[in-house]
């Protein structure tokens, strides 16, 4: 036990040395925000946190055996670790082996996808703004201003015609025909179904409707390939509108 | 004006085609077949519809004056 206060003071004498937390560090959740121990009140007051950044700036000071890479300190005397065996919750998302410190992974020239927020990049670059949601203002005015502003008006026509007149004649055509079309279909399914029956005034002669249901029907298949045709030729006029209205300069 | 009573007159159109279950259709001599498929009603008659059309008694010429007896030469045959 005669190790506590030497491990206590070598743990104040690495805080003193260890490198100032930059100033665009925030406590926001990540894998990678281990490096926020350094402001952590716990880190201050109390014993040395056992992670691989802090042991990697301790160890010179301190004279700790660094451990493997990304592993714990180990502490002169046997000490048990620091904290006690139970993490803090900004340390407890990084693991022994997880690659924890400022210079584990930094952003270069080949892979800049690399820069991770919250990490510092190297000591002679300019600190980059990592966190572009916080300073970019949100993105809900300009969707507004580009919806209700900018750009083409909406096109009278509704959605399908985007104001093309000949789209509009083909949808009511279309429509016309697929109505007389739906008519002729159910009746003639009607007249198709009626039962044959003797004639009152002639029992010899049986009087049927499926002659004319068939011819009903046979109407009705070509009003309603009609209307498809139609409605596809409208929807054809349609896209073009909306390509010439695209196409055209906005005064 | 013209399509439209058109297109009434081919929705009500109905067509008349032989009635092939009548005695009339079933043979050339007709009473002959009603004899030979029911007994009791010998005669066919082609104002009735009930039995193939086949009756008991001779139908009467100025009630039905479609009726005409065996071998008396000529055959009905109406189509719509």
């Amino acid at each position: 036990m005669a190790a506590s206060p030497l491990a206590a003071a070598l743990a104040a004498l690495a805080l003193a040395a260890a490198p100032a937390a930059p100033e665009n560090m925030s406590p926001a959740p990540g894998p990678w925000e281990p490096v926020a121990i350094d402001i952590s009140p716990e880190t201050a007051t109390g014993p040395l946190p056992a992670t691989a950044g802090t042991t990697r700036s301790a160890a010179p000071a301190g004279g700790a055996a660094p451990g493997p890479a990304g592993g714990p300190a180990v502490q002169p005397g046997g000490a048990p670790p620091p904290t006690g065996g139970a993490p803090s919750p900004t340390h407890g998302a990084a693991g022994p082996g997880a690659p924890v410190g400022p210079n584990t992974r930094t952003p270069t020239a080949a892979a800049p996808g690399l820069a991770t927020p919250g990490m510092p990049g190297p000591a002679s670059a300019p600190v980059p703004s990592d966190r572009p949601s916080e300073v970019v203002p949100p993105a809900s005015p300009p969707v507004a201003v580009a919806a209700g502003v900018e750009g083409p008006a909406p096109a009278p026509g509704g959605r399908l015609c985007h104001g093309s007149g000949a789209c509009r004649r083909l949808l009511i055509l279309g429509g016309v025909a697929g109505g007389l079309g739906l008519g002729s279909l159910v009746t003639g399914v009607a007249l198709l179904a009626r039962p044959l029956v003797a004639d009152p005034e002639d029992p010899t002669s049986l009087v049927t409707y499926r002659p004319a249901g068939a011819a009903f029907l046979a109407v009705g298949a070509g009003l309603a390939a009609t209307w498809l045709l139609t409605l596809l030729a409208a929807r054809k006029a349609g896209r073009l509108a909306q390509r010439l209205r695209a196409a055209a300069p906005v005064p | 004006m013209r399509p439209v009573l058109f297109f009434l007159a081919f929705a009500v159109g109905a067509c008349r085609i032989p009635n092939p279950d009548h005695c009339v259709h079933k043979d050339v001599d007709s009473d002959a077949w009603c004899a030979e498929n029911s007994p009791a009603r010998p005669f066919c008659s082609p104002c009735e519809a009930e039995g193939h059309g086949c009756v008991a008694a001779a139908p009467d010429p100025e009630a039905c004056p479609a009726y005409e007896p065996d071998g008396t030469g000529t055959t009905d045959s109406s189509t719509g």
